[in-house]
């Protein structure tokens, strides 16, 4: 009986030294914000709301001055930089756990849900954001890829054209195809923007006949993203056409390369 | 009686209903097919304002002995083309060979840009130059007499691009439009005209692209030999599963397409230098799971895998991140001297840290085992003394860098600030001369 008791106290202590350390923080901290930093650590290139948390608290200390847009650039890293300068950290703008905490603790009073919900108004209210877990790249307005200067609209149209020409190719070719745009980009014989070759009158069956307007899917976006990084499975090609269905004889008169899924790629 | 003339009152109606819409339809198809037509017009008319006015520039250029009168013309012509280009690839022509005058055009851009913006010598045109120019210009005034007489026809004719696009699509037939013949006529005499001589520099423009055969090292392989090198690179202990097919006489260089089966669902998709079996391009196409690695877990694995297919590669330039994977570019260092012309790029699925792709064309055409870095003529803070006091430098390395002819440059580095943007500005270690600017994001 008295075993059995001592047990159910020793029980209790426990429970209640653990149920202090959990609400613990919550009571030093009041009138701070829970953060919703991640567990990953952050370097330039990530994009995701922890980012544009980190922001947002830079910018509430005054090391950041452009805007909570959740994708780490330049401009992020630099005002890392100084954070960490100025708090006694390892200076290499990567923020990792300890510079997390001391953002955190330097930022008292910044209230990440806010600041978020406040865009979300700015931006039309209501658009939907991605959880943190799911990071994904909001692209820039411009990025120059090996010297390509392709904007996030032209990677939209591109995703488009992509969708538009090879819907149900194999995905190889579905990045061939975004590889024989960008090549053109660099080639005299065409416009040298992407919607310049895009819409060149004649050059795609998708353009002439609406296709290119229909909804591309992730893949085809995922193609897009591909290509621009370098991948070009179709080796250089410029030009590629469906043997099933082309009629011009010039077109078959050109150095092919390959053959994709039901395309020949050819320059 | 009563009956029938009801009917056919309403007969009546219907039919002067069904042909006043008839009609309203007719008029809005022509109305359509008018506004394409006056597109294409436009394009058609402005190129030829701009050839004409290309060639009157090309002819000042060379009627002045001034560095800075030839430099305003050359300029001029360097717009001019441009805008030709961009007109050109407004009209319906891109089913028919164009390409001989569409590389003229192009060829005079670059050699005026190259001539009056971008030289280094301060000093009037050489006679190799002159002569140049002077070949150009009776060519774009060829180019551009036939262009003329050939819209004097289309005016005084009425000929429609309607058509002519109508006869390009069916090439099998021969056509006997005047549009279509013109330009034919046009191209051909491009065609045969001899190649311009543009001088070394110029002609180091045009075979830029880096994808020299002679700059691979290793003797030639053939398919099996392709499959060996993919076998060795994914670490198969044979060549099961893989296939090795040689590409067309199309491509950059001679290569191979590999495909092989990985463990899995991924399937591996390479290109191979025929010339030392180099992997120039590996895509591992598998679905990529929610990511468990963050970026800076996964540079890691990035460096490590270079590491293990011995390629070098330790400073990582570049980070971005979409759909599950972490892409890094990465590129050699060598005494602290970054060689961007190695660059390789390493795609990482942030599932499993996996590596499923790589880029290594630059770093198979440009990589040198030991490479000799020049000495630097000048300091460091001699060189920071030619970026704009307005940027505020943040970052300096040493680094070998390509200009915009495709040779290499021993430069300093400076990533700087100035407002809200960083830049990117390369010095020549030699001289001072400024070799590039980019704009960071």
């Amino acid at each position: 009986m008295r075993k059995k008791w001592r047990l159910l106290m020793a029980a209790l202590t426990v429970a209640t030294a653990v149920a202090c350390v959990a609400v613990e923080p919550g009571l030093v901290q009041s009138g701070t914000h829970e953060s919703t930093f991640t567990q990953r650590t952050l370097v330039r290139g990530s994009a995701g709301t922890d980012v544009r948390e980190l922001q947002g608290r830079l910018k509430f200390l005054g090391y950041y001055k452009g805007s909570l847009d959740g994708s780490f650039g330049y401009g992020t890293y630099w005002a890392v930089r100084n954070f960490q300068y100025k708090f006694g950290m390892k200076v290499d703008g990567v923020v990792g756990s300890t510079t997390k905490t001391k953002l955190v603790a330097a930022s008292r009073g910044y209230n990440p849900n806010q600041a978020t919900a406040s865009i979300q108004r700015a931006q039309g209210g209501g658009t939907a954001k991605k959880p943190a877990s799911k990071a994904t790249a909001t692209a820039t307005p411009t990025q120059s890829y090996g010297g390509k200067n392709v904007s996030a609209n032209d990677m939209k149209l591109l995703a488009n054209a992509v969708y538009g020409e090879s819907r149900g190719e194999v995905y190889i070719g579905q990045v061939a195809i975004a590889a024989v745009i960008l090549n053109r980009m660099d080639n005299p014989n065409f416009p040298n923007t992407v919607p310049g070759i895009i819409f060149q009158p004649g050059a795609f069956t998708a353009v002439a006949d609406g296709q290119i307007w229909l909804s591309p899917n992730d893949q085809a976006k995922k193609a897009v993203n591909d290509a621009l990084r370098g991948w070009d499975p179709s080796s250089g090609a410029i030009y590629y056409f469906n043997p099933a269905t082309a009629t011009s004889k010039w077109i078959w008169g050109r150095p092919q390369i390959k053959r994709i899924g039901a395309h020949i790629f050819c320059r | 009686m009563m009956f029938s003339r009801i009917t056919s009152f309403v007969v009546v109606l219907a039919l002067v209903v069904a042909g006043f819409w008839g009609y309203r339809e007719h008029r809005e198809k022509q109305a359509l097919l008018l506004k394409a037509e006056n597109q294409y017009q436009r394009a058609f008319h402005t190129l030829s304002d701009h050839m004409n006015l290309l060639q009157d520039e090309l002819g000042k250029s060379l009627a002045v002995n001034s560095k800075l009168q030839s430099t305003s013309s050359l300029t001029e012509v360097w717009r001019l083309s441009a805008q030709a280009r961009s007109d050109v690839g407004e009209l319906p022509l891109s089913l028919m060979p164009f390409n001989n005058t569409m590389n003229f055009l192009n060829d005079v851009g670059n050699f005026s840009y190259r001539v009056a913006v971008h030289k280094d010598e301060k000093q009037p045109l050489t006679d190799q130059e002159w002569n140049t120019l002077q070949t150009m210009y009776n060519r774009s005034k060829g180019l551009e007499k036939q262009l003329s007489s050939l819209q004097t026809a289309v005016i005084q004719k009425n000929l429609r691009w309607m058509d002519a696009e109508l006869a390009l699509a069916q090439t099998d037939k021969k056509t006997d439009n005047v549009i279509v013949d013109g330009f034919k006529a046009m191209e051909k005499q491009v065609r045969n005209a001899k190649p311009l001589n543009f001088g070394p520099t110029a002609n180091a423009l045009k075979t830029r692209n880096n994808t020299d055969v002679n700059k691979l090292s290793g003797t030639a392989v053939n398919p099996q030999g392709a499959a060996e090198a993919a076998a060795r690179f994914l670490g198969h202990a044979n060549t099961q599963g893989i296939s090795a097919k040689r590409n067309g006489q199309g491509n950059l260089y001679p290569s191979y397409s590999v495909t092989a089966k990985l463990p899995g669902d991924g399937q591996a998709y390479m290109t191979i230098t025929e010339k030392g079996g180099h992997i120039t391009n590996y895509m591992n196409n598998r679905g990529v799971g929610d990511p468990k690695l963050d970026l800076d877990q996964a540079s890691a694995k990035a460096t490590a895998y270079l590491k293990q297919k011995g390629i070098a590669g330790d400073t990582i330039i570049r980070i971005d991140q979409y759909d599950n994977v972490g892409v890094y570019e990465i590129v050699p260092t060598q005494d602290g001297v970054r060689i961007y012309p190695e660059k390789t790029t390493v795609k990482v699925a942030l599932d499993n840290g996996e590596v499923v792709g790589l880029v290594a064309q630059d770093y198979a055409f440009n990589h040198v085992a030991n490479r000799q870095i020049p000495a630097a003529k000048i300091s460091e803070a001699e060189a920071r003394k030619f970026v704009s006091p307005k940027v505020q430098i943040q970052e300096t390395h040493r680094s070998i860098v390509l200009d915009d002819l495709g040779r290499e440059q021993f430069c300093y580095e400076f990533i700087g600030t100035m407002d809200n943007d960083t830049y990117k500005v390369y010095i020549r270690a030699l001289d001072g001369k400024e070799i590039g600017v980019e704009k960071l994001k």
